[in-house]
């Protein structure tokens, strides 16, 4: 008998996602990748980090490596909720701020607490699907909800809480991945009546707030409608994805679970991270390094933009993020992503074609998700440049 | 608009859950005003800060930004492991190793693998909590075997268990047993990897504390006797290096390194690269081995001032197991004392252990209790087991 007969009945539910082949594919030499989402390595505080990985032991000494609770390290959750408020995005306090090990854990982490097989959980389409790999552990059931260029369109929500018993929402409402989209002020509070109105509650992930190129920052939908969010951010953009911390902020009668269920999948996130995310934040070392990040990206963002503008043949819509990391191209009816994408690759560019941010099948074939942080400028001016006449040959082949 | 209290209403499976208490007795057992005995870390001038920096130092010089990004598992830390289950019997490659985020992971992630709710594991009856955590963490069903504290885990009550129960994942702690103290013998060590092929029941062989022995030979590992594919062995960088590193490994047959790695994704992506490294680093310079032998020192002498201690104390009233590493003993008293109702009192007489209870998976065990010895300094034993020893006998 071999091992594999013996494997649970949700591991069959839980599947390698094609964009890690991809990766893989964009990973050799000389391949200018539009397809990666993570951090620009240029983007990260190495000299920072060295001096704070050298001030943590006259700091906190032995602390930072023993065991610790499972709520967090005490000094980063102080110095948490000593920052976020000077955002003024979202509420918390001592009972309800939770370190996880990265903001992917906490997906995990709500749903093992939330999800009993079968029970409906409600996103976006597309969505980010780290999040569907998490949650399908727990094998629940997902009702799609209409979206448009704003995002999530509230009736639409209402519509189908409803219908539907839903268990859990799951949005990213600002500059969302796969889109970048940001949803406006007046849908979150619209969102925010509903959930309190249905009694949902409501997974609100935004690892991309703070990476703001243009405009106003928006409220959380969790500032308004806190007992009915959980909200989850990383430090995964703002400093390093390598040390994997991130935090929740959810009621405080749902922390409790959540700190339950933590302990048994991992006790506690390491702690010599999360001290040093401790000094970046209570040093102001974030507040100095933030805007060389956004300095760093927000010319890549507009290049991209401009090339867009200049380089796509007619048919060809985008969205026009004012942060994040992605930006989301709609191709006109019949185009097919994943046969631009092969062209694209043999001469050395990549991106990740969008149905693949769908769980249906069939859904978002003219479409392809574009990250704008990992190369510069330049380079993202002469890929827009190869998939526009790449794009421009395939719709002529087809006429 | 009407606002509804929220009505919070968790799933089946956390439900089972329970909040560890030992996680809850953590703020005790570093508390450096009382004497603590309720601990499982090493004491902190045991822990090899300053190398730990060194190497943490040189890697972000080296790697730079590749130190800090998203990345795959790290493959000299890899390398490094396999070597050292060579080393200790087991054959396997790199190829073999997967890297966690602790034990506890590994033991949460292998639940996801072989458990589904409502389906039997066994683990033993007096145990490490989390070990608890993890499998009714995914709504297992648990049956129990006991364990002796002389050989550890009972093998011929497990074999009976797998006569009569569907059973899909064995979790065992051969090595300084949490809480009892106890190592299971060589040759039980070997049926249980044959009872494994049998029965084609996958074994957990959960190892934190092997290396920490300081009285006679360390033993092979259960996987070390596995030809079935059916051991998986996790090992712990917690008690050998330091517990907040979040550092740990399986080794798992190559086959089902793709699944294990989907899971793994989905709970939280990967380890941390700078620990992997820093960890890697402070291997390949031959760290580790001088530091395990001096933790071994530290471990044996503060045993044995608990072991004087208890004889001078205690032995009229209580048996304990004699400890040949690790971090705790267990200790019996008579059948009326109640150790969780003796525990104010005993923190106020400033003495802290963990009553007995705590661990038990089906109730009882009251008049037990697992004393740490890791943490205290040898000369404070004798106070503390005085004091111990005054709150129970006014109990009697
Ligand atoms: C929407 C979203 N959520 C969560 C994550 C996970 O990030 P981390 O676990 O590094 O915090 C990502 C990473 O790309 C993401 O895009
Ligand atoms: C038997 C046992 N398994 C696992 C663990 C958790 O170890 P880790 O820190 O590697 O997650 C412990 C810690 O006390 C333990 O005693």
């Amino acid at each position: 008998m071999r091992i594999e007969d013996k494997l649970s009945e949700r591991t069959q539910h839980m599947q390698a996602s094609a964009i890690r082949e991809i990766l893989k594919v964009v990973a050799q030499p000389g391949m200018i990748s539009l397809a990666g989402g993570i951090p620009a390595p240029e983007s990260f505080p190495i000299d920072i980090i060295r001096e704070l990985s050298n001030e943590v032991l006259d700091e906190f000494g032995a602390a930072a490596l023993q065991y610790d609770k499972t709520e967090g390290f005490d000094p980063l959750r102080e110095a948490l909720i000593n920052y976020l408020p000077q955002r003024n995005l979202v509420n918390v306090n001592d009972k309800t701020l939770t370190i996880f090990s990265g903001s992917q854990s906490i997906l995990d982490i709500v749903a093992k607490v939330l999800i009993t097989k079968g029970d409906k959980i409600a996103i976006e389409a597309p969505s980010y699907l780290g999040a569907i790999s998490a949650f399908n552990a727990y094998q629940p059931e997902y009702i799609s909800v209409a979206t448009d260029d704003e995002g999530i369109m509230p009736d639409a929500l209402e519509e189908t809480l409803k219908q539907h018993t839903i268990k859990l929402i799951y949005l990213v409402p600002t500059f969302q991945n796969p889109t970048g989209r940001t949803l406006p002020l007046a849908r979150r509070k619209r969102i925010a009546e509903l959930i309190q109105h249905y009694d949902v509650l409501l997974l609100e992930d935004d690892p991309y707030s703070a990476l703001r190129y243009r405009g106003e920052a928006v409220s959380s939908i969790q500032q308004f409608a806190p007992e009915h969010v959980i909200y989850s951010s990383t430090f995964s953009k703002i400093l390093a994805p390598g040390l994997r911390i991130g935090f929740g902020i959810a009621p405080e009668a749902l922390t409790h679970w959540l700190v339950i269920a933590k302990q048994g999948t991992d006790l506690h996130t390491q702690s010599f991270g999360q001290a040093i995310a401790a000094l970046y934040l209570s040093g102001g070392y974030l507040t100095e390094h933030l805007p060389r990040i956004i300095e760093l990206y927000r010319p890549r963002r507009d290049a991209m933009l401009k090339a867009l503008e200049t380089y796509m043949p007619q048919g060809f819509r985008w969205t026009e993020p004012e942060g994040g990391m992605f930006l989301w191209v709609m191709g006109p009816d019949g185009l097919d992503a994943e046969n631009l994408y092969h062209q694209c690759v043999q001469n050395s560019v990549a991106f990740v074609p969008g149905r693949y941010f769908y769980f249906e099948q069939g859904v978002g074939i003219e479409t392809l998700r574009l990250n704008f942080t990992m190369v510069s400028a330049d380079m993202i001016t002469q890929a827009v440049q190869t998939i526009a006449s790449a794009a421009e040959a395939m719709m002529l082949s087809n006429q | 608009m009407l606002t509804n209290r929220p009505t919070y209403q968790v799933s089946r499976r956390a439900s089972y859950l329970e909040r560890s208490v030992l996680r809850g007795l953590l703020k005790h057992a570093v508390d450096p005003s009382l004497i603590s005995l309720a601990g499982g870390l090493p004491a902190d001038e045991d822990l090899p800060t300053e190398q730990l920096n060194q190497c943490m130092n040189i890697v972000l010089k080296r790697d730079g930004a590749a130190a800090l990004q998203y990345s795959p598992a790290y493959a000299a830390l890899h390398e490094w492991i396999a070597d050292y289950m060579l080393r200790r019997n087991i054959a396997c490659s790199p190829e073999n190793i997967f890297i966690t985020n602790g034990n506890q992971q590994g033991l949460s992630i292998l639940s996801r693998l072989f458990l589904d709710e409502g389906k039997t594991a066994v683990i033993e009856e007096a145990v490490f909590t989390g070990t608890q955590q993890g499998t009714k963490g995914v709504g297992a069903n648990v049956v129990t075997i006991p364990t002796d504290l002389a050989h550890g885990a009972d093998v011929h009550h497990l074999e009976t268990v797998l006569e009569q129960h569907d059973v899909k994942l064995m979790a065992l702690i051969p090595d300084f047993h949490n809480p009892l103290g106890v190592s299971m013998t060589e040759n039980n060590r070997r049926r249980v990897a044959e009872l494994a092929a049998r029965y084609h029941v996958p074994v957990l062989e959960d190892d934190a504390y092997s290396q920490l022995r300081f009285t006679g030979r360390i033993l092979p590992p259960i996987r070390a006797f596995d030809t079935s594919g059916y051991v998986f062995y996790l090992g712990s960088f917690s008690k050998m290096l330091a517990p907040g590193l979040r550092l740990g490994f399986m080794v798992i047959p190559e086959s089902l390194q793709p699944k294990i790695t989907v899971i793994r994704e989905s709970i939280d992506l990967e380890t941390s690269t700078l620990m992997q490294r820093t960890v890697a680093e402070f291997l390949h310079r031959g760290y580790l081995e001088p530091h395990i032998e001096k933790l071994r020192q530290s471990l044996k002498i503060r045993a044995e001032a608990l072991m004087t201690a208890l004889d001078k104390h205690l032995s009229d009233i209580a048996t304990w197991t004699v400890p040949e590493g690790g971090l705790f003993t267990w200790c019996v008293l008579p059948e009326n004392v109640d150790t969780w109702q003796l525990f104010d009192e005993a923190l106020d007489a400033g003495v802290v252990y963990i009553p007995g209870g705590a661990f038990s998976v089906n109730g009882g065990h009251k008049n037990t209790m697992r004393l740490n010895f890791s943490r205290v300094a040898p000369e404070t034993f004798d106070e503390g087991i005085k004091r111990l020893s005054a709150v129970i006998r006014k109990a009697l």
